[in-house]
């Protein structure tokens, strides 16, 4: 491939390829992402959909915020079992709501470790600031409203987040 | 804590083991580019299977993680100290301890924890590789192949990313070179490892590796519907293609384009006009590889995903299998 044809304008993504430059030789050229620029959008309304569809999951109680942030972070049972260290059928349990309910406080913690989230929102659906570090469609502009947004820090207490509504000005 | 390795250079690479181990030698005295690391690491290679950790089958265009570094290692008589840890607060300790010597460090993460990166882009994966060079207050300096310039994050990020759980879980996995040979011979070593990945590609006796492994995918794609659990997710899946095709570190048409640009660095070395043809036919199949990963894009994202057009892209991929295999069978002749 040519290294002309190879180039892509879309800073927000940038990586290496490998490309044949215009003296023959071959080379690393810096470009941007194919893929993000012109399919990011596409991906990101696949995402929102699967978030709209497991969210009203949890909203008819059928299942629990585990299964939530499973499928948001598209990690299997197995794997997730792995990352929590139990077995794939405690994880079963722990996507419902009746199984959750029988979990350790030790094991909601776990998982909220593992999907890097404060415990906290393991019991809530709560679209923060702070979405934009781990979920693949944050859009901002759609979050940020009348110019209001929620912000949520951590504390020292690995039980207790603080959460806030800010204004963009201040 | 507050110190910094001013002399590291950080660059970008294609890939995140490669280009941390080429970094972390070029910082060691020893000039060596990421495509001589990964092909005479023997990097390339092909895989295609079904796997309990994931939900569709997937494959894969390297060799297994850590083999460019223990492969190099062996070619090149690099030695390196390595360690995994199972308390968080003593790997801190020693990485800190070593950065204060000024020696910069590679470690092994999860991808996710990676925050300085978009999110759309990270996602969990347990072996990408990145060279911490410094630490200010709570934040490590860090070098990642795929970002463009030196990177902060807060060490909470970064030990959630060495101690997250899971298939090939880091374990807090940290190395760098003890020593660094700085004039090796590498006539000899081009080709032993030109060889083994030739025969890795044409030769090994497993039904879902090498040119093997590309006919499976080939054959197989059409089963894919039944792994979705809706038409979104089949589309997600076939787009991913190529992501890990072109985006996850390949440097292009599944690494094919970086083997190729090796093969010509090779063949300078070597004198050899047979390999520098042999580059530049693998940088058309290349082309090929690059032709799937457009056209599995758009059969995505216009949600053209029946078994027809499966089939279409399934021929393509087959098609890419005959043309490696001879191409493997020429290559292995050429340095047998």
């Amino acid at each position: 491939m040519k290294e002309k044809d190879i180039q892509v304008d879309y800073k927000e993504q940038q990586m290496i390829l490998y490309a044949e430059k215009d003296d023959n030789s071959y080379g690393p050229t810096q470009t941007g992402s194919y893929m993000s620029k012109n399919y990011l959008d596409d991906f990101q309304l696949k995402q929102k959909h699967l978030e709209e569809n497991v969210s009203q999951k949890v909203l008819n109680a059928e299942n629990s915020m585990v299964y939530y942030y499973m499928m948001i972070e598209d990690i299997t049972l197995t794997e997730l079992a792995i990352r929590v260290g139990l077995k794939r059928s405690d994880v079963e349990k722990h996507i419902t709501v009746e199984g959750l309910k029988k979990a350790t406080m030790k094991t909601v913690l776990k998982y909220a470790e593992v999907f890097n989230i404060p415990v906290a929102n393991l019991f809530q659906i709560v679209a923060t600031h702070q979405d934009r570090y781990w979920k693949s469609h944050y859009i901002e502009n759609e979050e940020i409203e009348n110019g209001l947004y929620i912000e949520q820090r951590k504390t020292q207490n690995p039980f207790v987040v603080k959460t806030t509504i800010e204004h963009t000005t201040s | 804590m507050n110190h910094t390795i001013t002399d590291f250079q950080h660059k970008m690479a294609a890939h995140c083991e490669s280009g941390t181990l080429s970094g972390i030698l070029n910082y060691n005295g020893l000039e060596i580019t990421e495509p001589m690391v990964f092909g005479l690491a023997n990097g390339i290679f092909f895989g295609y299977m079904k796997m309990k950790n994931f939900n569709f089958p997937t494959f894969f265009v390297r060799i297994q993680p850590g083999k460019l570094r223990t492969n190099i290692g062996k070619r090149l008589g690099v030695k390196y100290y390595s360690k995994t840890y199972k308390n968080q607060e003593e790997a801190t300790q020693e990485l800190d301890a070593l950065l204060l010597k000024n020696i910069p460090v590679a470690v092994q993460v999860d991808f996710f924890y990676m925050d300085y990166l978009p999110s759309w882009y990270r996602v969990h994966n347990n072996v990408h590789f990145i060279t911490v060079v410094g630490k200010e207050g709570s934040q490590y300096l860090v070098s990642d192949c795929y970002f463009p310039e030196l990177a902060r994050i807060e060490q909470d990020s970064l030990i959630k990313g060495r101690f997250a759980g899971g298939l090939s879980a880091p374990k807090g996995f940290m190395y760098y070179p003890t020593l660094v040979p700085q004039d090796p011979d590498l006539k000899k070593q081009l080709k032993i490892g030109i060889k083994k990945a030739s025969f890795n590609m044409i030769k090994l006796p497993i039904p879902f590796v090498g040119i093997k492994g590309i006919r499976k995918f080939g054959n197989k794609i059409t089963e894919w519907p039944s792994f979705a659990r809706d038409i979104e997710n089949l589309s997600h899946e076939v787009m991913k293609i190529n992501v890990l095709l072109e985006d996850q570190g390949t440097g292009g048409a599944g690494f094919r384009y970086m083997y190729a640009t090796f093969l010509r660095q090779a063949s300078e070395i070597l004198n050899s006009e047979e390999i520098k043809e042999m580059s530049k036919r693998l940088m058309e199949i290349g082309d090929g590889w690059r032709e799937i990963s457009v056209f599995a894009a758009r059969m995505g994202k216009n949600r053209d995903l029946g078994v027809d057009k499966l089939r279409v892209l399934g021929d393509m991929i087959l098609k890419r299998a005959d043309v490696e295999k001879e191409f493997f069978t020429d290559l292995y002749k050429i340095v047998k």
